[in-house]
């Protein structure tokens, strides 16, 4: 039954989930301004993490790949006055945290169809300035759909880099340095890579000028109601305690 | 069938020695492997994508003589060299849909095409496994999936088994014999590499823009000599060897 409930909320429209990550970076944005809500709210998010099947232990583990940027966050927030203050600097890191984890899980719980149908939605207004939503759209799901290959590439090439000499393995400044020869073989990928999708985007019938449809159907039930509602009711809460 | 009538082809139109195809003229048939072979920048990709309609020729024509399969409705498909390069998709349902959902196709019939395209090649039950946890091999089978779902008339490989190991190579090349017995799909193979000649029925041969050669295999294996760059396969050279012994 509480799987069939999980499926029901991970599934949950495109638009009510995109609708849901817009509101939740606004609320830890400018609602949880002191750290007391900023926990609260941070619970919650993991809490909910039970609803869509999320591993919470992994999301908090998740955390690490921000740790630099929380430390320094923290130590410009809380040497903001004369002495050093814990208050400002832990409502900082929290909202910090609670974006970064409302990011990863949307990203987490959304198909690239999903994303894509939001987005379009999304960029719609801007027809009426005579730009393509879809194209955009589809560009920022494919960017991401790309990610992962990138990342690939700059490893190979680091490495066919180090085996021709390169020191690029310490972690001093000079380092970053050396990491400029990479720039070029990854930008000349990059644009190599880019033709040839695009080559094999326009054989596979893509054009800007057509109307594309999806091939998934999304519809509102009861549970986009449901979550809609509940953050309604945060909202309020919120609110009112500010 | 795909005619090239005396085709001529440059990048540059401002100059005249930059011609990659010389007013060429051939044509490739349905129910064989017609291969396509030279060396490099002999202009072999640049016929690759006249036939898709990537480019336009600067001189000539080429007719496709043959009827639609069925919905879509859609020409030529092309398989790129690099599977990687040309997956858009997410998870391998995305990718098969990408190029019906062009097509303004409704849901169920978009549906329909990915079961049958997915049953072909195995992945009726990993339609949401996503695209980075697949071999090079299945990488490439996805790449014809998703093309073969567009039910085209012709497919177009770009040297298809470069990025594949030996076992993908013959699952590949078993693929391409079944499309070929059903005579619905016309396939053209772009390919370098001698092992790939054994399997095609007819040849073509292309050098410096012009075509050097163009008949069925048994022909070509009577060559006498070929340009410079390509080679007969090994197994082809043992048994020449063997009969002048004789």
């Amino acid at each position: 039954m509480f799987n069939k409930v999980k499926l029901k909320f991970r599934n949950l429209n495109p638009i009510t989930k995109g609708f849901l990550c817009v509101i939740y970076i606004l609320i830890f944005s400018f609602f949880c301004k002191s750290w007391q809500i900023g926990l609260v709210m941070n619970l919650f998010v993991l809490l909910s993490c039970l609803f869509i099947d999320e591993d919470v232990i992994q999301l908090i583990i998740s955390l690490k790949k921000i740790l630099l940027l929380l430390i320094i966050v923290a130590i410009f927030q809380g040497f903001s006055g004369n002495e050093f203050n814990y208050v400002n600097a832990l409502s900082t890191i929290f909202r910090i945290i609670g974006v970064f984890f409302v990011a990863t899980l949307y990203t987490k719980v959304s198909t690239q169809n999903e994303l894509l149908y939001f987005w379009e939605k999304c960029f719609k207004p801007l027809k009426l300035f005579g730009v393509s939503s879809s194209e955009y759209a589809l560009t920022m799901v494919i960017a991401i759909r790309f990610l992962p290959v990138f990342m690939d590439e700059i490893e190979r090439i680091k490495i066919a880099q180090i085996a021709r000499g390169a020191k690029l393995k310490t972690n001093s400044i000079v380092s970053a340095i050396n990491f400029m020869p990479l720039l070029i073989p990854i930008l000349t990928q990059a644009i190599m890579r880019s033709e040839e999708l695009a080559d094999a985007m326009e054989v596979r019938g893509y054009s800007t000028e057509r109307p594309r449809s999806l091939y998934k159907k999304y519809s509102f039930g009861k549970y986009d109601f449901l979550t809609i509602f509940f953050t309604t009711i945060i909202i309020v809460v919120l609110a009112y305690i500010k | 069938m795909i005619l090239f009538d005396r085709v001529s082809f440059c990048y540059n139109k401002n100059q005249e020695t930059s011609f990659i195809l010389k007013e060429v003229s051939f044509s490739f048939k349905k129910g064989a492997v017609n291969g396509l072979i030279g060396k490099n920048g002999c202009g072999k990709s640049t016929i690759a994508r006249l036939i898709v309609g990537l480019l336009e020729p600067s001189d000539g024509k080429i007719t496709i003589t043959d009827e639609f399969n069925a919905k879509p409705y859609y020409f030529s498909g092309m398989i790129f060299q690099n599977p990687d390069n040309q997956i858009v998709g997410t998870t391998i349902g995305d990718d098969i849909a990408f190029g019906l959902e062009n097509f303004n196709l409704s849901s169920d019939e978009i549906n329909d095409s990915i079961n049958k395209a997915a049953s072909l090649f195995h992945f009726e039950n990993m339609l949401d496994i996503p695209v980075s946890k697949l071999s090079g091999g299945q990488k490439q089978m996805l790449c014809i999936a998703s093309v073969i779902a567009l039910n085209p008339c012709w497919i177009v490989f770009d040297e298809p088994t470069s990025h594949l190991d030996p076992w993908a190579r013959i699952e590949f090349w078993k693929i391409i014999n079944e499309l070929v017995i059903n005579k619905t799909i016309g396939i053209i193979v772009i390919s370098q590499l001698p092992e790939d000649i054994n399997r095609f029925d007819n040849i073509c041969v292309l050098n410096d823009g012009e075509i050097y050669f163009n008949d069925s295999v048994n022909k070509f294996k009577e060559l006498k000599s070929l340009p410079y760059g390509i080679e007969f396969p090994e197994g082809w050279k043992l048994e020449k060897l063997l009969e002048d012994e004789k």
